[in-house]
């Protein structure tokens, strides 16, 4: 019997730490239009936004569940609370910010990289934004970077014309659901002309046994303006299901560039159904990089439409599913426009029953010319308890394209590490070598703390074969 | 019945009256060579009970065109054969079954080759009349131990026919299937063909060649399910297309638990000739086993610029020059014709279709 190298569940340490529940309002549990209203009212919004939340949750209790994906039936929404409000209004130091809260923060290392190498950090708990900061010299330059609460009340101006624009409530079931009960989230403005150096961060933690998180991101690139935007999201681990579907906006202008990283790591009973979606105009760049670690059940292909000639997008994504996890995540691209791009290099590891499925849409519109394309799928399986699955749809109208695909399924070869060994590499280090190339694509794209975090979530024990 | 009911249709408009009631007489010119060889109408087997129930029942999990249409074909075909080899020798064991379209033509075919034998059978559909004709067939494949099957479908069918094509083979141990699908002619094609490699060392090929143009619609599928250990299969498909073509091609290569050490590869080769053309591909890799080999890799493109620029300065013309580079990444599937006769007679088809 050859043995397996055992490479071991992401370490949840730190993650599965539960704060006592402390909260300032909770909604019932379930979705009627009594909990919607009641929501605006503790949020004191505007009345377009009460309308539009009422409407959209007409069209979710319309919408049909997905019939294709992952199963959701077990998934009850009736039963999840919808909103949450935490003990404390939203801090722009983090002394203010209560101490289980900051605390929880501090575990996850965020007031250390906002000190060592962020312009901004955001940080919401539960339903709301417990904290958020920018620097100074951002804000004397223009850049806008608040929790969306607040955005809605001091920049309707700038919100209204571009939320849920583009991932509208009539989307998908749970986009409506989104737009019923979302709360908290980031607003991210940066005017014509200025590169943000240091990336922007916001962290998602949701601690409610049994709640929804549904926070709403929107993020606006001005014209030749650049911007790097860092999402982290956790949650502890409960035995009743919890719930996130969020939605992220994101608008790129003319000559604009904006990158966008992810590294989802929620606990094992959460429905992870989020929505992402980017509009890039001419000669714009929009860079996804996604980390997709944790969850019961994921959904998530952030989706990038190339409306404006030269515009292009890069997406780097990496999956790992483990024990009971089913991660269906992928990318969708749409060239729109003319001399446009994209490359698209995901991979994927299931380990342990895991069930790892890349389903990706590339589409070609008609009239679009010049279009050129690369897509790169690889999927590493470590046993064969797990499954790995790839299903890429290409979609083209017209002749003028250059579209490349390429996918790998399978495991190490021995005859790759026979050749390292053969180089006088030890058999454990070879296998290191090959497991850390997989992912090496990955994480060169990542900033360099969460570049270290990868690794240590992808901890390897080498002991015989890999596969 | 209803076919539209099948999720799988939904990227092509379905032509109206799919299912007529009235079906034509079939008529099948037969040429067998080689010793060894036994062929009987598809009725007469069904009916003495010669066809393995336990295949026709591994049939029934495969749903590529529907339960309507696998439905329609098995309650009114006209016309099909049982055709079995005992025969070892590769190159003589050949049936050679040229179809001529007429009406609705609804066939069922079963081809088997015993333990260690050879069969190479062609199928070559052509049209007969003048009016809009229509095929609905069923194939299925049945390579036992060690044997080979090599299957080479041709189908020529003038631009207002229809061809509804399902196929289905079942490799054991060490056996061998090879299919090479040439799909020239009709206005509208939906085929499969599903091959399962049950045995251990069993081998499974599809080699595709599609060329559309004006309206024609084609949906495409070829499916690959590695059961049995240390299997190997192959689905290489290339087309152009040109005019208002549309096509969808879906390509699965699934490796099943058990499957370990098997290798499945796919690719695809589509070369866009026209601006209103519409191509969609659904490769899919689906796997529940670690320790295979499944790869997949797709171009689509219009014709290489530098290698038409290569052979402008040699003196061709723009137009020449595409087409003989089209022609010389279609020779690949046509070389796997053994027939000169058809391969010549297809080649030159290509030549006047390209020349339009």
């Amino acid at each position: 019997m050859e043995k397996k190298t055992y490479v071991a569940d992401v370490d949840r340490g730190v993650y599965d730490i539960i704060n006592t529940e402390d909260h300032r309002f909770v909604s019932d549990k379930g979705l009627t239009e009594d909990i919607i209203r009641e929501i605006s009212r503790e949020k004191k919004e505007p009345e377009w936004m009460m309308n539009f939340r009422l409407e959209s949750l007409e069209i979710y209790k319309k919408k049909p569940l997905p019939t294709w994906g992952a199963d959701l039936s077990e998934l009850d929404v009736e039963n999840i609370v919808h909103y949450v409000r935490p003990n404390t209004d939203m801090q722009t130091s983090w002394d203010d910010v209560p101490e289980d809260i900051k605390n929880t923060f501090e575990r996850l290392g965020i007031p250390e990289a906002e000190r060592k190498s962020l312009a901004g950090v955001g940080a919401q708990y539960d339903s709301e934004v417990v904290y958020h900061s920018i620097r100074k010299e951002l804000v004397d330059l223009g850049v806008i970077y608040t929790d969306m609460d607040t955005a809605i009340k001091e920049y309707e101006h700038l919100i209204k014309p571009y939320f849920m624009k583009l991932i509208t409530n009539r989307d998908h079931k749970f986009s409506a659901l989104h737009g019923a009960v979302w709360s908290g989230g980031s607003f991210v403005y940066v005017p014509e002309g200025v590169e943000v150096e240091f990336p922007l961060q916001s962290y998602f933690r949701l601690n409610a046994k049994g709640a929804g998180q549904f926070e709403h991101t929107l993020i606006i690139v001005e014209k030749n303006a650049k911007l790097h935007f860092i999402e982290g999201c956790s949650a502890p681990k409960y035995s009743v299901q919890n719930l996130h579907a969020g939605a992220v906006e994101l608008f790129v202008k003319e000559g604009a560039t904006l990158r966008y990283s992810t590294i989802e790591n929620w606990s094992r009973n959460m429905y992870n159904l989020n929505t992402k979606r980017s509009v890039v105009e001419k000669n714009g760049k929009i860079e996804w990089v996604s980390g997709s670690f944790g969850s019961k059940v994921s959904m998530l292909y952030p989706m990038s439409i190339l409306k404006g000639e030269g515009a292009s997008s890069e997406f780097t994504g990496i999956t790992f599913a483990s024990k009971g996890q089913y991660l269906d995540t992928g990318t969708k691209v749409v060239h729109a426009a003319s001399n446009t791009s994209s490359v698209i290099n995901s991979k994927s590891i299931s380990k342990d029953g895991g069930h790892a499925f890349y389903r990706g849409l590339l589409k070609v519109a008609k009239g679009a010319k010049n279009v050129k394309s690369m897509v790169n799928c690889e999927s590493l399986m470590l046993d064969n308890r797990s499954k790995s699955d790839t299903v890429p749809i290409i979609d083209i109208q017209g002749d003028l394209v250059d579209i490349g695909h390429e996918a790998k399924i399978g495991r190490i070869s021995d005859e790759t590490i026979f050749y390292l060994m053969s180089r006088g590499i030890s058999e454990a280090e070879a296998k290191a070598m090959i497991v850390r190339g997989f992912v090496e694509p990955i994480t060169k794209e990542l900033p360099l703390e969460y570049a270290v975090e990868l690794n240590q979530l992808i901890n390897l024990e080498l002991e015989g074969t890999i596969g | 019945m209803n076919i539209k009911e099948h999720p799988k249709w939904k990227r092509i408009t379905l032509p109206d009256n799919l299912f007529p009631e009235s079906v034509s007489k079939g008529n099948i010119r037969v040429n067998i060579k080689g010793e060894g060889i036994e062929t009987r109408p598809y009725s007469e087997a069904f009916s003495e009970g010669i066809i393995p129930q336990d295949f026709m029942l591994e049939q029934t999990s495969v749903k590529d065109l529907g339960e309507a249409f696998k439905g329609y074909v098995n309650s009114n075909y006209n016309k099909g054969f049982y055709v079995r080899s005992e025969s070892a020798n590769t190159i003589t064991s050949t049936v050679r079954l040229d179809v001529p379209i007429q009406g609705t033509q609804v066939e069922n075919h079963i081809l088997v080759a015993e333990e260690g034998a050879s069969l190479n059978v062609i199928l070559n559909y052509i049209s007969e009349s003048n009016l809009p004709s229509m095929h609905y067939g069923i194939t299925r494949l049945i390579a036992k131990r060690g044997s080979r099957i090599k299957l080479i479908k041709v189908q020529q069918l003038k631009p207002s026919d229809q061809f509804f094509d399902q196929n289905f083979s079942i490799v054991e141990d060490g056996g061998s299937v090879e299919v090479v699908d040439v799909q020239l002619g009709s206005g509208f094609s939906a085929l499969s063909h599903d091959s399962v490699l049950a045995g251990r060392n069993s081998r499974s090929s599809i080699k595709s060649l599609y060329y559309g143009d004006h309206g024609s619609l084609m949906d495409l599928s070829y499916t690959m399910r590695h059961r049995g250990a240390h299997s190997e299969s192959v689905i290489l498909s290339k087309g152009a297309l040109d005019g208002d073509a549309k096509k969808v091609f879906r390509g699965n290569l699934i490796f099943e638990t058990g499957s370990q050490k098997s290798v499945g590869r796919e690719k695809e080769v589509v070369v866009l000739l026209s601006e209103n053309v519409k191509t969609d591909s659904i490769p899919a890799l689906l796997c529940s086993e670690d320790d295979v080999i499944g790869e997949h890799a797709a171009s689509i493109g219009q014709v290489d610029q530098e290698k038409l620029f290569y052979l402008m300065s040699r003196g061709l013309s723009a137009t020449e020059a595409k087409k003989l580079v089209v022609k010389a990444a279609f020779d690949e599937i046509l070389l796997e014709i053994d027939d000169v006769n058809l391969r010549t007679q297809l080649m030159d088809a290509l030549d006047g279709r390209l020349t339009q």
